[in-house]
């Protein structure tokens, strides 16, 4: 009975050394035992009087409880009915994301006048339907209450009129030395806005700031290419890729464009199935990483040599040769056999092959503009006729403008969505430097670490309450509509650099009059304005004629810059920044949602951490948790150790965008009770700040250094999930681990496409399957080998379906109530690890274990196949939890949600929330089903396959997620 | 001690049960809200409107249609004939004769409940037309109130015709409105079971679904 697997998959450290403590976490499905003091007395055994007494309480309860009458409700109706506004009625709108800066198209869903929920854009040419679980969790960041929601002038409130009137005078005595620093604006018609306003002063500048810079890549190809581009990576053109230290699929540059395309060039579907080849190099173990085909274990400080390498071996093939690459150190750690075949795989796929590295050093981008130069890549897989737009940071430029605010050449700066006090590696010099400026303005939703120190602090529009335009690549244009009234007082940068040089405009009229005199004449064909723009508004997105540019033509002469040396000397360990899928660079720091998303490899929510190698922990004697002093030239941070299977021994990795200051408002985030604890102390904050440690390297800002690690003697463990709801064959049974993985080759798959699916046992049923699905029989289906465990789909399941947030100390308890979990899985040793991701949602078995045990049919099957679970018939025995075999129920300590009324307002009215004592699980998103039933029944038609998309499958980037109808023979699920 | 204390707070527990058991001899029946027929703000009737003048149930109810929620009407959908019609046909009709004995112009006539239209939508019957500022909104009292895990859609028992008085009652005969049926799940499934069996009146060559997920997720 089938074949002995020798890949042994394991969830984590404790799983693979089988330690007491992750022994203990398989006995029972609940973290805490039993009250049963209560019921014996305290001396063991149940009396007769105690079991009276638990049986009055519970007649009792019961009693008062149900003799409540039903409140009295009131209905209120609208005054004028408009059109298409019908109460209860969900209505859908094209906008573009905010959450970063790859502007991807979403959709955002309106029931009766607020935003609820955003999905991906299906139409929309880049995302092309997919959203990371950042732009999913941007809707509840809207309601935060504590956004800024009037401006403040020198730390008091105030109204617009006084800081319009007192930036206004103070802007007219001023000549010369405005500085506008900014994130990457995209917006063509906001950079027209910031040009317009500059151009009234002399000796002034835009200075574009990105806290994650990729200003490397776009330096690079000034001297390669002439023209200073980001180009526009096709991810979806590329068979064979090579990564270094690029996370592409998780948070570098477009990571759900990306995805797509990756996602693309790997599937069986169709004729002739092909995987594509990606290779990565990298020191720490990232989405991207564990997604590859062959990942190979490098510092960063090898990722210049590696790369030389694969140069070298490329211009031999091509019989060319690259003058540049003698200025860099050509020794490398990795075996020449390795670097041949990979370069043998690259020059195979030539046009049709893919280098990319996320190092921010102008030499080495040189270098990997070459590498994809000889390939002839340029034109095929990089497109720079017509570049990204998305990053524009330019690392030099901010650099000089502190040394001009330190030399008092700067006489006022505007600062706008970005917060360089807090991720910015000297921000202290800046924050110094922000004082010697006489009118500091900050334009931004929270009173950030910037704000702190600017003289006047404007409250910003959340994306999803204002009117924006983005060119994301060169020749299209998304296009974003509010979908609320501003909840507070605030502002664009358009509104108010219109405010302070003439009159307020509406934004709507500055952002439609740009349109015409720039965008309009643009157009590839030939329609009224009016019809253009309503075109663009309600497609989300507008495809117009490139931005004229001078021509980007290789250059193979021209000299590159030097190197960063990045190898850690003796004792010291390479640190690697990198941002986390959830918290990127620290922007959505107040976010719970993204808080308590497992990091996709790590498991650990609500904090970060010094990631290290498992020899590297034992040689330094640090166990998981133990508390380090991360040390280097920018400061030292402290954090508990996390150990990472698959890391290089000599690197170690820190998330940034933690350490945010205020993030203490969420010390109290769970539910109070008599054991609780803060999940963060007042006046800390959830982590710490690692960008400090940067460096800076020739005016780019490089997140790698050299580090030394030291123990604190403190310890705090970490609140992870990876070994909650750990699926095991109990102890009386063999206690044998089963793998929950199953793989094949795509040979073997192509010889019989059942291969890797092998049965261990003998089916034996207690039940006859005799019940036959005559309507509709749902079911949803994963691929595995497109997951890529982004974990858009938690956050996605988590806005659909009213998750709560319990926060970490209910973490610690395994009390965390996500419907849809994805288990991650080594392979390997310590060192070298194979990772796979597994989505696990509640699977919906037919004669599932749980419903046998019911005692009050609160979970029974329906004649669709859907396990349902009724949550007024639940009363909490918990039963069916302790007997589900895939552990994905969920039960309700607690009453979650309580505090912030506003944050309420985001929760989806088209399912109930789950009160204290009941049973939750993953429902199939029987909302979904529901509506979209009954709309074709208005329509008087039968469903199509697709025409109900549940929330995990909607935004999956990789397409990995099918749901259907298996009975109906046509559909992609059958 | 605490043995002594839970004893105590258990009687105290039972003899309140058992009050509370007295007063509700069908438990079955707590809570719902079979005859509700509370006082609305405004004494508008179903009787005179749905009944005498026989307008459609779907003219102001239009949302049972097309999706979930019935919705009681917007204000501008009685001003689409409250615009004119001001007050009842005798009221006008005396002012009319009394215009005429006292040889002078119509005075416009509103009914005290008309007028209180007017004020929620902010219309001047003197000038017909509308003020710049309208009034506090009318406060209707839910009559027909399922519990927050209930789903019901209207639509899907429109689309499978369904008749409006299956489940509401006469309401044309109604001059205040009130709950007719127990609206409890029981209730539901005797229909639905009927429907599937054949046996109604109602809708012909339907599914109605029995499954819990139709109405509770």
């Amino acid at each position: 009975m089938g074949r002995e697997d020798s890949k042994v998959y394991w969830k984590g450290i404790e799983e693979q050394n089988l330690t007491p403590a992750f022994k203990s976490t398989l006995e029972g499905e609940f973290a805490e035992p039993l009250p049963d003091d209560f019921l014996t007395g305290g001396g063991g055994g149940i009396s007769r009087r105690s079991f009276l007494r638990a049986a009055g309480f519970s007649v009792a309860g019961s009693l008062l409880v149900s003799c409540s009458r039903e409140p009295v409700e009131k209905a209120i109706p609208l005054l004028m009915e408009g059109e298409n506004m019908m109460p209860g009625k969900a209505y859908w709108y094209a906008s573009t994301c905010g959450g970063c800066q790859a502007g991807c198209g979403i959709l955002t869903k309106n029931r009766d006048g607020r935003p609820i929920k955003i999905e991906g854009n299906p139409d929309h040419p880049l995302s092309q339907g997919g959203l990371c679980a950042v732009g999913q969790a941007m809707v509840l960041g809207m309601y935060d209450s504590q956004r800024l929601g009037q401006p403040m002038a020198n730390g008091a409130v105030a109204a617009w009129e006084t800081v319009d009137g007192d930036i206004r005078q103070r802007l007219a005595e001023i000549e010369g030395g405005v500085y506008v620093l900014s994130g990457t604006i995209a917006s063509p018609t906001t950079q027209a806005m910031v040009e317009k306003f500059l151009g009234r002063f002399e000796n002034s500048g835009h200075v574009v700031y990105d806290p994650v810079s990729y200003a490397a890549i776009l330096d690079a190809h000034e001297p390669t290419h002439g023209r200073r581009a980001l180009p526009h990576y096709r991810f979806d053109r590329a068979d064979v890729i090579v990564g270094v230290e690029a996370d592409f699929l998780g948070t570098w540059l477009s990571p759900v464009e990306f995805t797509k395309g990756y996602v693309g060039r790997r599937t069986l579907q169709g004729e002739d199935p092909a995987l594509s080849h990606h290779i990565q190099f990298e020191g720490r173990m990232s989405l991207t990483g564990s997604n590859a085909d062959r990942r190979v274990r490098v510092t960063p400080a090898e990722g210049g040599p590696v790369l030389r390498g694969i140069a070298e071996r490329l211009a031999e093939r091509a019989g060319e040769s690259i003058r540049q690459l003698s200025g860099i150190s050509g020794s490398t750690v990795v075996s020449p056999a390795l670097l041949d075949d990979v370069a043998e795989k690259l020059w195979q796929a030539r046009g049709r092959s893919l280098v990319v590295c996320g190092i921010n050093d102008v030499g080495i981008q040189c270098l990997v503009n070459g590498i994809n130069q000889i390939l002839g890549n340029y034109g095929a897989t990089v497109d720079i006729e017509k570049p990204s737009l998305q990053w524009q940071g330019d690392d030099k430029a901010v650099g000089e403008l502190i040394e001009s605010m330190q030399a008092g050449r700067v006489r006022a700066l505007v600062i706008a969505d970005v917060n360089p006090a807090y991720s910015l590696p000297n921000a202290r010099e800046f924050i110094a430097a922000m004082k010697k400026v006489p009118l500091t303005v900050s334009l931004t939703q929270y009173v950030d670490e910037t704000a702190a120190v600017s003289g006047y602090i404007c409250p910003a529009h959340h994306a999803l309450e204002a009117w924006n335009d983005a060119e994301v690549v060169s020749g299209t244009i998304s296009m974003a509509q509010p979908v609320i009234m501003p909840l507070g007082q605030t502002r664009s940068l358009r509104e108010c650099l219109s405010a302070w040089t003439g009159g307020l405009q509406e934004d709507l009229a500055i952002v439609q009059a740009h349109w015409r005199e720039s965008i309009y004449p643009r157009r590839e064909e030939d329609v009224p304005f009016q019809k253009f723009w309503d075109r663009a508004v309600h497609d989300g997105y507008t495809r117009v004629k490139p931005l004229e540019m001078s021509e980007a033509r290789y250059r193979p002469a021209a000299p590159w810059p030097q190197v960063a040396s990045m190898a850690a000397p003796d004792g010291k360990l390479a640190l690697v920044l990198y941002e986390k899928i959830g918290m990127r660079d620290g922007r959505h720091a107040y976010n719970p949602w993204l808080h308590e998303m497992p990091d996709p490899l790590t498991k650990v929510v609500w904090e970060n951490y010094a990631c290290l190698a498992p020899a590297t922990a034992s040689r330094l004697g640090l166990q998981e948790g133990d508390m380090v002093a991360v040390a280097g030239e920018g400061g030292s941070i402290e954090l508990p150790v996390q150990i990472q299977p698959g890391q290089h021994e000599g690197v170690v990795a820190v998330a940034v965008g933690y350490g945010r200051a205020g993030t203490d408002r969420f010390s109290r985030v769970g539910p109070q009770w008599i054991e609780s604890r803060l999940t963060v102390e007042d006046g800390g904050t959830i982590g710490g700040n690692g960008f400090p440690l940067a460096r800076v390297h020739g005016g780019t800002i490089v997140p790698f250094n050299a580090v030394s690690i030291t123990s604190t003697g403190r310890h705090s463990d970490l609140a992870l999930t990876q070994t909650h709801h750990t699926i095991t064959v109990p102890e009386e049974l063999g206690g044998h681990r089963r793998n929950m993985v199953r793989e094949t080759t795509l040979a073997a798959y192509e010889e019989d496409p059942a291969s890797g699916n092998h049965f261990e046992h003998d089916i034996l049923q207690l039940w006859a399957n005799d019940y036959e699905y005559t309507g509709h029989h749902w079911a949803l289906a994963i691929d595995l080998n497109k997951c890529t465990g982004c974990s858009a789909c938690v956050v996605g399941c988590q806005a659909e379906n009213n998750v709560p947030v319990v926060g970490k100390d209910e973490v610690f308890r395994r009390r965390e109530m996500h419907w849809i979990r994805i288990d991650r899985y080594y392979s390997g040793t310590d060192g070298d690890v194979d990772v796979m991701h597994q989505p696990v949602m509640c699977q919906h078995c037919d004669h599932a274990p749980c419903e046998a045990v019911c005692p009050v049919l609160a979970t029974v099957h329906s004649d669709e196949g859907i396990n349902q679970q009724i949550y007024n018939r639940c009363v909490g025995t918990r039963y069916c939890a302790n007997n589900c075999p895939y552990k994905v129920r969920r039960f309700n300590w607690f009453d979650y949600r309580r505090g912030d009324q506003r944050e309420n307002l985001v929760l989806n009215p088209d399912l109930a929330t789950r009160t204290r004592g009941v049973m939750e699980k993953c429902s199939l998103c029987a909302q979904r089903i529901q509506e979209a039933k009954a709309e074709a029944k208005r329509r008087g038609e039968s469903l199509a396959d697709g025409d109900i998309q549940v929330a995990c499958q909607q935004s999956c980037p990789a397409d990995a997620i099918l749901f259907g109808d298996m009975n109906d023979s046509e559909s992609r699920v059958a | 001690m605490i043995q002594r204390n839970l004893a105590i707070l258990l009687s105290i527990a039972f003899v309140t049960g058992g009050i509370i058991y007295a007063r509700n001899v069908n438990l079955n029946q707590v809570g719902l809200n079979q005859g509700f027929a509370p006082e609305q703000p405004l004494a508008f009737s179903h009787r005179l409107h749905s009944g005498d003048l026989d307008i459609q149930c779907l003219y102001c109810h239009s949302g049972a249609e097309k999706g979930a929620q019935a919705g009681i009407p917007a204000a501008s959908t009685c001003m689409n004939c409250h615009k004119f019609v001001t007050a009842g046909w005798n009221q006008v009709k005396a002012e009319e004769k009394q215009a005429e004995e006292e040889k002078r112009d119509l005075r416009p006539v509103v009914s005290g409940e008309i007028q209180k239209l007017y004020e929620a939508v902010g219309y001047s019957a003197e000038s017909m037309g509308y003020l710049e500022q309208s009034g506090p909104p009318l406060e209707w009292i839910r009559v027909h109130n399922l519990p927050d895990y209930v789903f019901f859609d209207h639509s899907r028992h429109i689309t499978a015709e369904v008749a409006c008085q299956t489940c509401h009652g006469p309401v044309e005969t109604m001059e205040t409105v009130g709950q007719e049926a127990d609206l409890s799940m029981g209730w539901c499934l005797t229909c639905h079971r009927a429907v599937n069996k054949g046996e109604s009146v109602d809708s012909k060559g339907v599914y109605a679904s029995t499954n819990c997920v139709v109405c509770h997720y």
